[in-house]
């Protein structure tokens, strides 16, 4: 059992580093690098644009409150976000269930639509749907690998999971949306 | 690897081998090209990749960058006023990103200020640590 600190090779490290020390373009990299990711982490958890905003603009508050003090090596600056944007979605998930509201957020229309002639456009958003109906760990194990493309390692620690279990979240998320999206036909997402 | 851990693999992380675990993707994909019985799966993992893939991706309003650069702007005032004239560089308190900030967004704006976050943000650092878990704790 290898218990020394592995050192983590970091591609964001010398952009958190000058961040850290003020550089404003820095700044202005880390922004484009880093904001549409952490925001496409939060709708797809969240499935509310306004509060995937939020969350997007509280994880980077604290991106800049951790950079000067950031120590590399530990882990990566994308790891770390994510963590903490999950974090910030989980909160906001557990205050759903505590205070349900009048008009929960889009799961409307998860009826079949066999003669709609699905356009991509539709299909997404009965993918949206059906992802946001999934259970959150599934939904979260499945953001994780498929839409922020971490790897198996990346988003198991993330999820304090083995791998093993990581792919059976995996699988039986992918399994809830191909049955819950039978009817959309092959080919009409568009690829 | 074998055509059951193919298949795992494939219901796990779907069509893409660029989705699979870096140490067993050349084995896999070798498999698959041997073995047209698990072209079907495949297939269907390819379908729900293209439906998941047809999600819009969400991108950032104009407004919410503007606002994330003004909260970097203020988080830099806020350390430069803890660390006086002493520290050589304002954190971010400067003209450049100043100027780079739409005035508009500055001005209108309510930034999002949890002061209470520093705490729970190195806590989270701690948690992120993930250099000190072993492989073989981790992979169970």
């Amino acid at each position: 059992m290898r218990s020394a600190c592995l050192a983590v090779e970091d591609p964001d490290e010398d952009l958190v580093r000058r961040v850290g020390r003020g550089d404003p373009a820095a700044v202005q990299a880390l922004v484009a690098r880093k904001l549409p990711r952490m925001l496409a982490l939060a709708q797809r958890m969240l499935n509310d644009p306004a509060e995937a905003e939020d969350v997007a603009q509280e994880v980077m508050l604290r991106a800049w409150r951790q950079a000067p003090s950031w120590r590399p090596g530990a882990a990566r600056f994308d790891t770390w976000l994510h963590r903490v944007g999950l974090n910030l979605c989980y909160d906001r998930l557990r205050r759903r269930r505590e205070i349900p509201t009048e008009a929960p957020p889009e799961r409307p229309d998860e009826g079949p639509a066999p003669d709609r002639g699905l356009m991509a456009a539709d299909t997404g958003r009965r993918v949206q749907v059906a992802l946001a109906a999934l259970p959150d760990r599934q939904r979260e194990a499945l953001v994780l690998c498929h839409y922020q493309e971490l790897s198996n390692i990346e988003a198991a620690r993330l999820m304090t999971v083995s791998v093993e279990a990581l792919e059976s979240l995996l699988s039986r998320g992918r399994r809830a949306l191909r049955t819950a999206l039978a009817d959309i036909a092959p080919g009409a997402g568009g690829g | 690897m074998n055509a059951e851990r193919l298949e795992r693999l494939i219901e796990s992380y779907g069509a893409s081998p660029r989705r699979w675990p870096q140490d067993e993707r050349a084995a896999a994909e070798r498999l698959l090209a041997e073995r047209p019985d698990l072209r079907a799966s495949h297939q269907a993992a390819l379908d729900l990749d293209h439906w998941l893939d047809a999600v819009p991706n969400p991108r950032p309003s104009m407004a919410l960058h503007d606002q994330v650069l003004a909260s970097a702007i203020q988080a830099g005032r806020r350390r430069s006023s803890v660390f006086g004239l002493s520290r050589p560089l304002a954190w971010l308190a400067g003209a450049g990103l100043a100027a780079a900030t739409c005035a508009g967004a500055l001005s209108g704006m309510a930034l999002t200020t949890h002061m209470t976050a520093d705490a729970r943000a190195e806590a989270v650092y701690a948690q992120a640590a993930f250099g000190v878990i072993d492989d073989a704790e981790v992979l169970g």
